[in-house]
């Protein structure tokens, strides 16, 4: 009877296997991860000993007591209570839960404090709107959108806040989520390891595209990160010659900058998300691949991979009119503004 | 033949509509979107309920039907009660259904269920299988039970019992129709502000969920009042307390948290109908503060767990024991842990708040009061094995069921445990992981419980067991398909994937996981398709007329008496010497319970329609209010009143002594 039952699990875990599993949160890509990873394997140890004691002892019972067995049935076992072994299992218990106990005490006294006081640290100020992240870097005065950019090995600070319902601020290998609740300011304290691309979410239910709500984390060496800080403000002007992306600027500054600001020190044009060095971006809107493709269909009809989102379609624009917009948006990169055509 | 094709022909022309606005009705302050899914569900509705009306008519059972509706006798009740939660858990388990086929593959679209659509399925799957499928399983099971095992005629207050049932159906049946009328809750069973205010979500959806949960909830404070008067007061001559069964034991402690729990539920309720009736400011972001709502909400959703859970401890206590053909052992200890956990219960809702911004002494605090739990918890796990040590162990369904929650119960306990460890649940936190985790405990511990107690108790209500093969088939498949379900959720929450995603990309490196996950689902709907046909199967055959101890071995008060029970349980109340009565009757006296010499005269409630008017009076004015027609409102509230009146002046003709 209990073999089936194992049978189950092991055609789990051979499905499982079979998929090369990916556990972000045990593949940390900084301390305050890493700290929560050891947590997290140190207590599903110490939770494992349980598990065992009482699978043992359940299949144990089972086989040597089921009705028919030749076992005989008398003395202590029969007794309706057993004041020893009553107080083992109360005792031991508390003795394990207080080895738990004690680590993530300390661990959490540690992530909260760091995040309340520490101030040489960077500090990031996080805006929650639905269905995008705003990230305001107040000491550089740069705001941009979608994509968080951070310098590799540093202690971070991210203000989080609320512009409309409650989100919850998440990025897997970097470490634990916060809430951002309107009227309220919450600190989450996190530290960045090796360069990489990170994958962050919203993790509160926020409405219709809460499972869009997403934003990709690139962590710079310390040089790229210093380009791409004095890049990020300034926005790319077309070259003389290059008549589509003029053509395409005008169709932005026609279509879009009611909402959106092409570069990343605007405090005007600030409904939806920045797009400065939209080119570089990985993702549109943080969920399809920045290609010509997809960016045409966005913007075209948004709704259709983000429900409820503000953003309208434009179905308005000539093909002519997208293609140039696209060549304009995809012109606004990093390499572009450091050779100077600002 | 010829109206399915044309029905089939209309539903896909519907479909490629889907989406578009074009057909909509207007509907008092909301409109009718006629989306495929809801002209689906207006066909369905139409079908089983005109189905329903024939099937009553061509047999003639109208006049049956007019007494059960009037009933206050407890087992019809409780009847009632577990027939209403199995049609609820159908409608449940249809919504995780097209959630499961939604996310079974990375990017696609599943009929409509995409974003509002999934958001508001995943609602009504919470709403429902919280306040609508498990609780009123448990008070199905508690309202057939109780009375039989402590020796009472009937619950303290007959009237106040079926009031209760009736409110709770109006209730759900608020949240039910909600989809055909305008827009299901989409906020999620928490419901959080201000996601929940007009704005943001529909505020027809959340005016449903406020008055749906509202207007059952009033009737479950009463179920509570009602119980624990009936286990204090009504007990038969010589059942003290302390040698009551644990399913009572069990249930009345939950009833007390109930009373406790609920009051704060029902006032965060009004001030969130308030916030999006009368666009007051209590949860919202700016004047207001939507921590408020997270904190009523958990003060009452904390102690709800273990209301869900408590009766099916108690009840898995008296299984066990039976089986083993063995007292329980450490019955003191069950109780004293039965009341730690419902104590330590009231202490730990901000558990479910640790992302929110409070410090590290508040999170501590909380963290070590949790994982304070887990000790109560587990001297239960251990009394229900020593329980079975020396003892003589048959494994009929119920027994088997009560087994298969043993270590499912302890794998959903000892997340339980992790995810109560607050630096490492900020990384849990609202991800999948607490999804697997509070889905082992609760379809691994309390829907274990509900099945176990319907194979056991079957044969008191309609005096048959059920076909215990088919029983043995839909317990294993259940079991694969619970673990097959909702073990790889832990294991996507590590992965980064946040609750409540109606979607996940191709590179998030989920799809197995959610595949596997899928699977389970469809295989646990076959589990539950054969126990309903098991259940059909036997009510149709009337197979085996169940003896009064049905299952052999019987301890307690319930198993002496004829299956189903009679309409008059006891003439003479049974004196009670020992626990495990019956048992102990059988070992000393043939199996003769000793009987009161004389007969005490005891008041009977008699029928009465005064509960459903009542109840369809709530339904008035909840209409009125969700419609913003407040004349409406305010004339069904005027009528609640004037029954109640009428009650109260005419009580006295309703009751009658008997002897």
């Amino acid at each position: 009877m209990k073999r089936r039952y194992v049978g189950a699990l092991m055609i789990i875990f051979l499905f499982l296997s079979g998929c090369q599993m990916r556990l972000d949160v045990l593949n940390p890509a900084g301390d305050v991860a890493a700290g929560q990873r050891d947590l997290i394997v140190f207590s599903l140890a110490v939770m494992m000993i349980v598990v065992i004691v009482v699978a043992i002892l359940f299949i144990w019972f089972l086989w040597k007591y089921r009705a028919g067995s030749p076992i005989e049935r008398k003395g202590q076992m029969l007794k309706h209570s057993n004041r020893k072994l009553e107080i083992a299992w109360t005792v031991l218990p508390v003795l394990l839960l207080a080895l738990m106990a004690v680590p993530m005490l300390i661990q959490t006294y540690n992530l909260e404090t760091k995040a309340d006081t520490e101030t040489d640290a960077m500090q990031i100020n996080v805006t929650g709107h639905r269905y995008w992240w705003q990230f305001d870097y107040p000491n550089d005065n740069i705001r941009t959108a979608q994509e968080l950019h951070l310098p590799a090995n540093e202690e971070i600070i991210f203000h989080l806040e609320s512009s409309d319902v409650i989100h919850s601020f998440w990025i897997p290998q970097l470490g634990g989520k916060k809430d951002a609740i309107p009227g309220q300011t919450n600190q989450l304290y996190l530290k960045t390891g090796e360069p990489g691309i990170y994958e962050g979410k919203c993790a509160e239910l926020c409405g219709a595209s809460h499972a869009g709500m997403r934003f990709q984390v690139i962590v710079h060496e310390e040089e790229d990160f210093k380009k791409w800080k004095t890049a990020v403000k300034k926005e790319v002007t077309p070259k003389e010659g290059e008549t589509v992306s003029h053509e395409g600027k005008r169709v932005f500054q026609q279509n879009c900058l009611t909402c959106h600001a092409a570069d990343g020190t605007a405090v005007q044009h600030t409904k939806g998300p920045n797009l400065t060095l939209y080119g570089d971006r990985e993702k549109i809107s943080a969920i399809l691949p920045n290609d010509e493709k997809h960016l045409k269909e966005w913007i075209q009809n948004p709704e259709k991979f983000k429900p409820s989102i503000d953003m309208p379609s434009h179905n308005n624009l000539s093909e002519q009119e997208l293609n140039a917009l696209v060549d304009y948006l995809h012109s606004l990169r990093q390499e572009n503004v450091l050779e100077g055509r600002e | 033949m010829r109206s399915l094709t044309i029905y089939i022909v209309f539903v896909k022309k519907m479909y490629w509509k889907a989406g578009s606005d074009m057909y909509s009705i207007p509907f008092f302050n909301t409109e009718i979107k006629l989306a495929s899914d809801i002209i689906f569900g207006y066909i369905t509705a139409f079908i089983l309920g005109g189905g329903a009306l024939f099937f009553i008519t061509y047999k003639k059972k109208w006049l049956i039907l007019w007494g059960w509706i009037r009933t206050t006798d407890h087992l019809k009740i409780g009847i009632m009660y577990l027939a209403a939660a199995c049609a609820f858990l159908l409608r449940g388990g249809l919504d995780a259904m097209f959630m499961r086929m939604q996310l079974a593959f990375p990017n696609i679209d599943f009929w409509v269920f995409q974003g509002e659509k999934y958001n508001q399925m995943m609602t009504t799957h919470g709403t429902l299988m919280i306040f609508f499928v498990v609780m009123p399983f448990l008070f199905g099971l508690m309202n057939v039970a109780i009375p039989l095992q402590i020796g009472a005629r009937d619950l303290a207050f007959p009237f106040l019992n079926a009031l209760s049932f009736w409110l709770f159906l109006t209730g759900g049946m608020l949240v039910n129709i909600s989809f055909l009328l305008g827009g299901s809750p989409e906020a999620g069973w928490t419901s959080y502000a201000p996601l929940a205010i007009d704005g943001f979500t529909g505020n027809t959806g959340n005016n449903f969920y406020a008055f749906g949960v509202q207007v059952s909830g009033i009737g479950t404070i009463m179920t509570a009042i009602n119980f624990i008067v009936t286990i204090v007061k009504m007990r038969a001559p010589g059942m003290t307390m302390l040698r009551m069964p644990l399913f009572t034991w069990g249930s009345f402690i939950t009833v007390i948290l109930i009373l406790f729990a609920f009051p704060a539920l029902a006032a965060a309720l009004v001030l969130l109908t308030f916030d999006n009736i009368l666009a007051t400011d209590f949860y919202t972001g700016g004047p207001g503060q939507p921590l408020l709502w997270q904190h009523l909400f958990w003060i009452f959703g904390h102690p709800e767990v273990y209301i869900i859970i408590l009766p099916a401890f108690g009840l898995f206590s008296d299984i066990i024991s039976h089986f083993a053909r063995k007292a329980v052992f450490g019955y003191m200890s069950m109780i004293i842990a039965l009341g730690l956990i419902a104590f330590l219960g009231f202490m730990v809702w901000v558990h479910h708040m640790f992302t929110v911004g409070y410090g590290v002494a508040i999170n501590a605090i909380f963290a070590i009061s949790t994982m304070l739990i887990a000790v109560p918890t587990g001297i239960k796990v251990f009394n229900w094995l020593f329980t079975i040590r020396g003892g003589s162990v048959r494994f009929p369904t119920p027994m088997l069921f009560a087994l298969g929650f043993i270590p499912t119960f302890v794998m959903g306990g000892v997340t339980g445990v992790m995810v109560s460890m607050v630096s490492a649940d900020y990384q849990y936190h609202d991800s999948y992981f607490v999804v697997g985790h509070f889905h082992y405990v609760m379809v691994g511990g309390t829907l274990m419980g509900i099945f176990a107690g319907l194979y056991y108790w079957m044969p008191k209500m309609f005096g048959l067991i059920l076909n215990e093969t088919l029983g043995k088939i839909h317990f294993w498949t259940f079991l694969v398909g619970l673990h097959l379900t909702f073990f790889p959720m832990h294991l996507a929450g590590l992965n980064g994937m946040p609750r409540r995603v109606y979607t996940y990309l191709p590179e998030d490196d989920l799809f197995g996981l959610n595949f596997a996950s899928s699977i389970g689902a469809i295989i646990m709907a076959f589990s539950t398709a054969v126990f309903l046909f098991n259940l059909i199967r036997s009510f149709l055959k009337k197979e085996g007329d169940a003896e009064g101890d049905a299952w052999g071995d019987g301890r307690n008060l319930e198993w002496s008496i004829p299956s189903p029970a009679p309409e008059h349980r006891w003439s003479k109340l049974p004196v009670v010497r020992s626990r495990d009565p019956f048992w102990a009757a059988k070992e000393q006296h043939q199996g003769r319970l000793e009987y009161e010499t004389e007969a005490q005269p005891y008041v009977e409630e008699g029928n009465t329609i005064l509960p459903v008017l009542i109840s369809g009076f709530f339904f008035v004015a909840s209409f009125g209010f969700i419609f913003g027609l407040h004349w409406v409102g305010t004339a069904g509230i005027a009528l609640i009143f004037a029954t109640m009146i009428v009650r109260s002046l005419t009580f006295d003709k309703n009751i009658t002594l008997s002897r």
